[in-house]
């Protein structure tokens, strides 16, 4: 009865989680002036993939790449990455939450981008993660000339936290 | 068509918005109304009292009614309107979207009791 009752609150907490550094991305994308629809589209798919990584233990950060594809040259323009502490409360009992704060200071930091910019999202998983439907294998932009900026722990639940950063181009 | 929907409803219920204003379900027998359950309330709440519906929500000419925060009503409303005319979505600040049917004016008359008194 007890692993039953370990497996539905670990099943919360990665939802929670997962839906919870969505939610963080929409209001990051929509306070930068970036466009939500993508990731409306894409949410389901998002969210099944992040939460089966979260409990299967392999993710290790999700990504936000924002970049420019008129600029032939650089299109890089500003990067946010949640990464995933599963050790953050040592006794695993962490409390549901969610600081926007946190997120909104990240906005703050980051400022807005032109309307010409898209985004895509990256999940940075271990070797070994499970596949999910609509996901596929791709590498990240360098972020060589780029400031990384933390801004601190976001969510929390359960053993989990996942802590937010942005990059800046220097 | 419902699972072309996905991806705003999920959006909207991971937005806590389904808390407090149902997505709304009119269609074959009596309007369904779907509420949430989110962190602490959604880990302790008694599932084991579920039953299935005694009747098909879809059936004959439904409609859905998803409810969105004020700043997320253009977006959802432009992802849905490619999908189908039959799911719609409304200001969740703007009641439970079932005012216009449970307003006492609507549907309870006035008698004017002076007026049947008179001779």
């Amino acid at each position: 009865m007890s692993v039953a009752v370990r497996t539905n609150v670990t099943a919360y907490t990665t939802t929670h989680v997962a839906t919870n550094m969505l939610r963080s991305l929409k209001q990051i994308i929509q306070g930068c002036g970036l466009d939500p629809a993508r990731l409306m589209s894409q949410w389901a798919v998002l969210e099944n993939g992040v939460a089966t990584w979260l409990a299967s233990g392999h993710l290790r950060a999700l990504v936000l790449e924002v970049f420019d594809p008129s600029d032939r040259v650089d299109d890089r323009r500003g990067r946010f990455d949640f990464t995933i502490e599963y050790g953050y409360y040592a006794d695993g009992d962490g409390e549901l939450w969610l600081d926007p704060r946190t997120v909104r200071q990240a906005i703050l930091k980051a400022g807005s981008y032109p309307s010409a910019c898209d985004y895509r999202f990256v999940a940075d998983t271990e070797p070994g993660a499970p596949r999910v439907d609509g996901w596929s294998d791709t590498t990240l932009r360098s972020t060589a000339g780029m400031t990384r900026r933390t801004v601190g722990t976001a969510i929390g639940g359960g053993s989990l936290g996942a802590s937010l950063a942005y990059y800046t181009r220097s | 068509m419902l699972d072309d929907a996905t991806g705003p409803a999920a959006m909207l219920i991971a937005e806590e918005v389904t808390r407090a204003a149902p997505i709304i379900l009119s269609g074959g027998g009596p309007q369904l109304r779907i509420y949430t359950l989110h962190g602490e309330a959604a880990m302790e709440a008694d599932l084991d009292q579920e039953l299935s519906l005694p009747f098909v929500p879809t059936a004959g000419d439904w409609a859905l009614s998803l409810p969105a925060s004020p700043e997320d009503l253009e977006a959802v409303g432009a992802a849905l309107a490619v999908i189908s005319p039959r799911i719609s979505v409304r200001d969740s600040t703007d009641g439970d979207g079932v005012a216009v049917a449970s307003r006492p004016s609507a549907s309870i008359p006035i008698i004017n009791t002076e007026e049947l008194e008179r001779p």
